[in-house]
């Protein structure tokens, strides 16, 4: 028997927007700049 | 690249009646690391602070959406961009963030994840969970750097700590979650500027 329980539940897919475009985010964010 | 301290779930965070492991924490747990690498390990909010702003208490499990509303809440972290969480229910947005080098909310079923690992962090466990992903190298395949919670230890012969897999289970293993209806993931992303002195 597993000692884990559920941990995450799903949402409406219709729900999850997709309004941020990945390579559209400014390149300065969310990267070490300066490594 | 700075990376984030591995978190895991074992004997941590939001008791469970009739557990004894601390679970249903996945989620936040990989919040935590999400954040830790936004902020080069400035910020690593506590398990309660991260459910009190998504507004689920523990034991409850919880979602991407929840993620976004926690992770967006932390909007006045001083010399650095809010912090922001960009959902997602496509393999190639999930695929272009790694490469990127962006750090990655997966919702897998982990029933699928044993079917496809030798060794998980829990080889009984088979529902909805939460892992990680930062890091991306080509050893042959694709190979991506997994942040699973449950890496904690909790029996001998597991892994502990994160851990590198071909990117195909991982998809496979997103795919599984939610059956025909695409994926579920969330990029993180802001945070962290280079710090000037």
């Amino acid at each position: 028997m597993s000692d884990a329980d559920i941990g995450m539940v799903p949402v409406e897919p219709d729900d999850i927007l997709d309004e941020v475009a990945t390579e559209d985010v400014d390149p300065g964010e969310g990267f070490p700049e300066d490594e | 690249m700075y990376l984030p301290k591995f978190q895991p779930q074992l004997n941590r965070g939001t008791p469970v009646p009739g557990r004894t492991t601390g679970s249903r924490d996945c989620g936040p747990r990989t919040w935590q690391m999400g954040v830790d690498f936004l902020t080069k390990g400035e910020l690593v909010p506590t398990i309660r602070d991260l459910r009190d702003r998504a507004n689920v208490e523990g034991p409850q499990p919880t979602s991407i959406l929840d993620a976004q509303r926690a992770v967006e809440s932390y909007v006045n972290i001083r010399g650095r961009r809010p912090l922001r969480y960009a959902p997602k229910s496509s393999v190639a947005d999930v695929r272009t963030a790694v490469r990127a080098g962006r750090f990655v909310q997966c919702a897998i079923d982990y029933g699928k994840w044993n079917a496809l690992l030798a060794r998980t962090g829990d080889p009984d466990y088979g529902d909805g969970h939460s892992i990680g992903v930062l890091g991306f190298r080509m050893e042959e395949q694709p190979q991506w750097l997994t942040w699973d919670p449950l890496c904690d230890g909790r029996r001998d012969g597991i892994p502990r700590g994160p851990v590198w897999v071909f990117a195909w289970k991982v998809i496979d293993a997103l795919e599984a979650f939610t059956p025909g209806a695409g994926i579920q993931a969330g990029v993180f992303y802001g945070g962290q500027l280079r710090e000037r002195r």
